[in-house]
C-alpha cells in the first residue's frame, strides 16, 4: 500500500524498508544472470532458485547497472513502456524492489 | 503432480530451442588422485585449451543464452589459470559449480572463490572413513584434504555438494555420507550410475539388482519417474544432451554430454555456435527421437532412467538398452510393486 505523507513525499507500507522517491536502490555484486528469450534469469547466491523477470522486471534490473532512485526507476520506465499507468507506476515498482530486497538482489539506500 | 519449478520450465524451454543452458567443461585429464571407477584413461598431460580459448569461448557460450557452467575434470584445480577460467565465467555472470576431489583447496583458493561468488562447490567422497575413502582414492590422507576443503569452503559461507558414485564397492556409505553433510552443513548428491571403465563392458562396480532396490528404497526415488505419460515414447527416455545440455572437453571437442563422447566437433576449429547448430548437432538430435524399439516398445519403460551415455560406453550404441540400466530398472518396478514407492 502507498501512503503520502503531508509534504508529498510517498511510501510503500508493509515494506521492509520505507521506500520514497529518493530512496537510491543498488543492485548488489555478483550475481549469476542471463537474458533469455528476452526475459531476465536471475540467480539468488543465497538459495541457487532461478528466478525468471517480467518485460517491466527485466527493464528495471537492466537499468539497475548503476545505482537509481526510485524516482530515477520511475521515470525511465514511464518513458520506456506505452500504456503504463502512471498512477499505479510508483506501487508497482516499489513492490518489485521489495521483492529484490528480501531476495538481497539489491541494496536500499534511504 | 506438483507444478515445475522455473528451473524446470526454463529448462524445457531451452531444450525445445536448443539453448544449451548447462554446459560442463572438463578442464584438464590430469589428476592427483587414482579413484578406483574413474574412467579416464589419461591422467597426465594431453592438448588443453589455453585460458585465452577459454576466455573466446565462454564469451560465445554467454551471447548464446547457457547460464549455468560446471567446471570439472580430472582435478580442475590443477590448472594453474583454474582462477583465470572462473572469474572469465563469473565476469560473463554465469552460475558457476565446482567439482573437485579437495585436495588443492586452500584458504587463498576459497577467499577468491568467495569473492567471484560462485554458486557452489561439489567435494567427491567415496567414504565417510578415512580409510576407505584413502584406499578408493589411492590417496592416502586424501579423505583428511577432503574434509578440510569442505569446512574451509562452509566456513567462507560457499554452498557445498558432498558427491558420492554409489558403486558395490563402496554400498552402503551413501546413508553415513548423508549424516556427515548434514553433520558439516553441506548439501548431499549421491547416484548410483558407474561408468564402465573400458568401452564395451558394464563396470565391475555396477550395483547388483539387491543393491539397486535398496538404494533406491532408501533415496525415496520411487516416485520420481511418475510423471511419464505416453508409453510409446516416455519422456524418460530421452534427455537433454545436445539440447539444453553440453559437455566440452579439455581439448575442445564438443559433445551432447560430458559423459556422451560424441563429438559435434572442436571448438578450437570452430566457433561453439558453427558446431551447436551444424549438421553433426542437428543428426544427434534427429536421432535421439528414434530410439531403438527395444527402449521404446519396453514394458518397464515408464520406469526407466536411461542414459544414452551409460547406453553407449556399455554396448557402443547410445540408441539401446544396457543391461545395467535395465537392472536398476527391474529394482525400480520391484519397488513400485511392493508398494513402497
Ligand atoms: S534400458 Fe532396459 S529397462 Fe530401460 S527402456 Fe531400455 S530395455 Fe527397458
Amino acid at each position: 500500500m502507498v501512503i503520502i505523507n503531508k509534504s508529498g513525499k510517498k511510501y510503500l507500507k508493509n515494506c521492509v524498508m520505507n521506500l520514497s522517491e529518493k530512496t537510491k536502490i543498488q543492485r548488489v555484486e555478483n550475481v549469476a544472470q542471463r537474458l533469455f528469450e528476452e526475459q531476465m534469469l536471475v540467480i539468488t547466491p543465497k538459495d541457487s532458485l532461478l528466478h525468471r523477470f517480467n518485460e517491466v522486471g527485466t527493464y528495471i534490473w537492466q537499468i539497475l547497472d548503476t545505482p537509481k532512485t526510485v524516482e530515477d526507476i520511475c521515470a525511465e520506465v514511464n518513458e520506456h513502456f506505452e500504456d503504463i499507468d502512471e498512477k499505479q507506476i510508483f506501487e508497482d515498482i516499489t513492490g518489485f524492489i521489495a521483492k529484490l530486497e528480501e531476495k538481497k538482489l539489491v541494496k536500499i539506500h534511504s | 503432480m506438483p507444478d515445475k519449478t522455473i528451473a524446470q520450465q526454463i529448462n524445457i524451454e531451452a531444450s525445445k530451442k536448443n539453448i544449451p543452458l548447462s554446459v560442463f567443461i572438463e578442464l584438464t585429464h590430469r589428476c592427483n588422485l587414482r579413484c578406483y571407477y574413474c574412467y579416464q584413461k589419461e591422467f597426465k598431460l594431453t592438448k588443453e585449451l589455453s585460458l585465452h580459448d577459454w576466455k573466446r569461448i565462454i564469451k560465445e557460450l554467454a551471447e548464446m543464452g547457457s547460464l549455468y557452467i560446471t567446471l570439472s575434470g580430472g582435478e580442475p584445480l590443477l590448472r594453474e589459470d583454474f582462477i583465470g577460467i572462473v572469474s572469465t565465467a563469473r565476469y560473463h555472470n554465469f552460475a558457476v559449480s565446482i567439482i573437485s576431489n579437495g585436495m588443492l583447496v586452500n584458504e587463498s583458493i576459497v577467499r577468491e572463490l568467495k569473492n567471484l561468488g560462485i554458486m557452489d562447490v561439489g567435494i567427491s567422497l567415496h567414504a565417510a572413513s578415512e580409510g576407505l575413502h584413502d584406499r578408493l582414492a589411492h590417496g592416502p590422507g586424501s579423505f583428511k584434504r577432503a574434509l578440510y576443503a569442505i569446512r574451509l569452503l562452509v566456513k567462507a559461507g560457499i554452498k557445498v555438494l558432498i558427491k558420492h558414485s554409489v558403486s558395490n564397492t563402496n554400498f552402503g556409505e551413501y546413508n553415513k555420507l548423508q549424516k556427515l553433510a548434514d553433520a558439516e552443513g553441506c548439501a548431499f548428491e549421491c547416484d548410483s550410475t558407474i561408468l564402465p571403465l573400458h568401452k564395451g563392458e558394464i563396470s565391475p562396480y555396477a550395483l547388483n539388482h539387491e543393491q539397486h532396490f535398496t538404494f533406491l528404497k532408501d533415496m525415496e526415488v520411487g516416485s520420481i519417474v511418475s510423471c511419464v505419460s505416453n508409453k510409446e515414447d516416455p519422456v524418460t527416455l530421452h534427455c537433454d544432451a545436445g539440447r539444453s545440455l553440453c559437455g566440452i572437453m579439455p581439448d575442445g571437442e564438443v559433445y551432447p554430454c560430458i559423459i556422451l563422447p560424441i563429438s559435434m566437433g572442436n571448438i578450437s576449429k570452430k566457433s561453439f555456435k558453427e558446431i551447436w547448430y551444424g549438421k553433426k548437432s542437428t543428426a544427434f538430435r534427429e536421432q535421439e527421437l528414434r530410439l531403438e524399439e527395444t527402449c521404446r516398445k519396453c514394458e518397464k519403460n515408464l520406469l526407466c532412467s536411461r542414459c544414452h551415455a551409460v547406453a553407449f560406453l556399455e554396448t557402443k550404441k547410445w540408441t539401446g538398452k544396457s543391461e545395467s540400466l535395465c537392472e536398476r530398472t527391474a529394482a525400480m518396478v520391484e519397488l513400485a510393486q511392493s508398494g513402497n514407492a
